[in-house]
């Protein structure tokens, strides 16, 4: 087949029938559509996180309102509540921040290469981030559990307190395995485009997240405080659960 | 800096100006009428979105094939290897149906099905004619790099094309 032959079977293509026309529906309409670009499922799974930290944030305030002559309960609702809103921001500066950086807007090489960049250097906190959400979840919902089913806080043996500590621990680790190992595809996804694109750019590219990473250093000031907050918050409650007379 | 909210009427009414190039770009990237469904709603979505950054520095046209193949690119679908030749759409525009030309066309995208995202890419904004330029201007890729490019698959196409005849 000649290129001018290629060009006329193109022209063929010319006017389809059937297509709809996009004024019967609304902009606001597709915004509602589920995307499946890096972006959309990204934003998807960071908005099911900040839903999911919203309703917890109702169980909190329930908390506090059930136990509010308890000083321990006080406390580690104070902690936690102080844990969601800083990973709440911060999932929410990251969604901002996405969504402007992969604006389709750009030349292919620029879209591909600052989602990258944004995933290689940023992503790590925001997946820290929603890891947090377990915590504040088994936290707050095992309170208003024995509040609703016992109408007090009711002691529980070390034995069980590592029970629940190890599945909190699983929810942890399997929602940072998840959201790592999602993340981890799209990396590959936009390495493997760039790659196709132009092999330089993605050497490029590398270089430039490389020399980045090394002035990161508020990612990890960020991240030391948002584990020593997780701790804090365990071992809180668990003096508090412990010491509590029956 | 308030950024400009976007108005509604002249984007509909520039999309709708457009439509060709969305579908035919959803032709290049998708076998089957689902898909082919959820990129057009997909680049819809993305284009209204990027649409409040738009500043007029373009074409309206050149920044709508960069929005729609960005959108085609970054799509993550699952894998199809065979183009399904009866999924192309039915051209009711012809007078006359050349079963001839129907079936090079469909040769024709059935080759392009086997290129790589970014080749289907370029070759989709060689076959709609834009000038090296403007293709420049939409990949981020150097003018020389695109002739360059260009040259290559077009011989891949033809021998893809060619064993296929075969």
């Amino acid at each position: 087949m000649r290129d001018d032959s290629i060009k006329n079977n193109w022209d063929n293509l010319g006017h389809f029938s059937g297509v709809s026309r996009f004024s019967r529906m609304s902009p606001e309409q597709f915004l509602k559509s589920r995307s499946n670009t890096v972006y959309g499922k990204i934003r998807s799974t960071i908005i099911t996180d900040l839903v999911l930290k919203s309703v917890f944030a109702v169980v909190i305030v329930l908390d506090i309102i059930f136990y509010s002559n308890l000083l321990p309960v006080i406390v580690v609702m104070a902690c936690l509540s102080v844990l969601l809103i800083l990973t709440y921001f911060l999932e929410v500066y990251a969604l901002r921040e996405f969504a402007r950086i992969s604006d389709p807007g750009q030349s292919s090489r620029d879209n591909l290469s600052s989602m990258l960049t944004f995933l290689q250097r940023k992503s790590l906190l925001p997946v820290i981030s929603m890891a947090a959400t377990q915590i504040i979840i088994f936290i707050s919902g095992l309170l208003l559990y024995f509040y609703i089913f016992y109408g007090y806080l009711k002691p529980i043996s070390l034995f069980s307190f590592f029970i629940f500590g190890i599945l909190c621990l699983i929810g942890v680790i399997t929602s940072l395995t998840i959201n790592l190992s999602q993340i981890n595809f799209h990396k590959k996804h936009l390495e493997v485009c760039l790659s196709d694109l132009n092999e330089n750019t993605l050497a490029m590219v590398a270089h430039n997240i490389e020399e980045k990473r090394k002035q990161d250093g508020t990612i990890k000031f960020l991240l030391g405080i948002a584990v020593i907050f997780g701790f804090i918050v365990i071992l809180v409650l668990l003096k508090a659960i412990i010491t509590l007379p029956g | 800096m308030k950024e400009k909210k976007p108005d509604k009427e002249t984007f509909i009414s520039l999309v709708n100006q457009n439509l060709g190039i969305i579908h035919k770009v959803s032709l290049t990237y998708c076998y089957n009428c689902t898909d082919r469904e959820d990129l057009v709603q997909e680049i819809f979505l993305q284009l209204w979105r990027s649409y409040g950054s738009y500043k007029g520095e373009s074409r309206f046209s050149t920044w709508l094939y960069r929005v729609a193949l960005n959108t085609a690119i970054n799509s993550i679908r699952k894998k199809k290897d065979h183009v399904i030749m009866e999924t192309l759409p039915d051209n009711r525009s012809y007078e006359v149906r050349d079963i001839e030309k129907e079936e090079q066309t469909r040769l024709l995208f059935s080759a392009i099905s086997q290129l790589n995202k970014i080749d289907k890419a370029l070759i989709f904004l060689w076959l709609e004619e834009r000038k090296y330029d403007e293709i420049s201007e939409i990949t981020g890729l150097s003018k020389t790099a695109v002739s360059v490019r260009l040259v290559r698959i077009r011989k891949k196409l033809e021998e893809i094309i060619k064993s296929m005849e075969k």
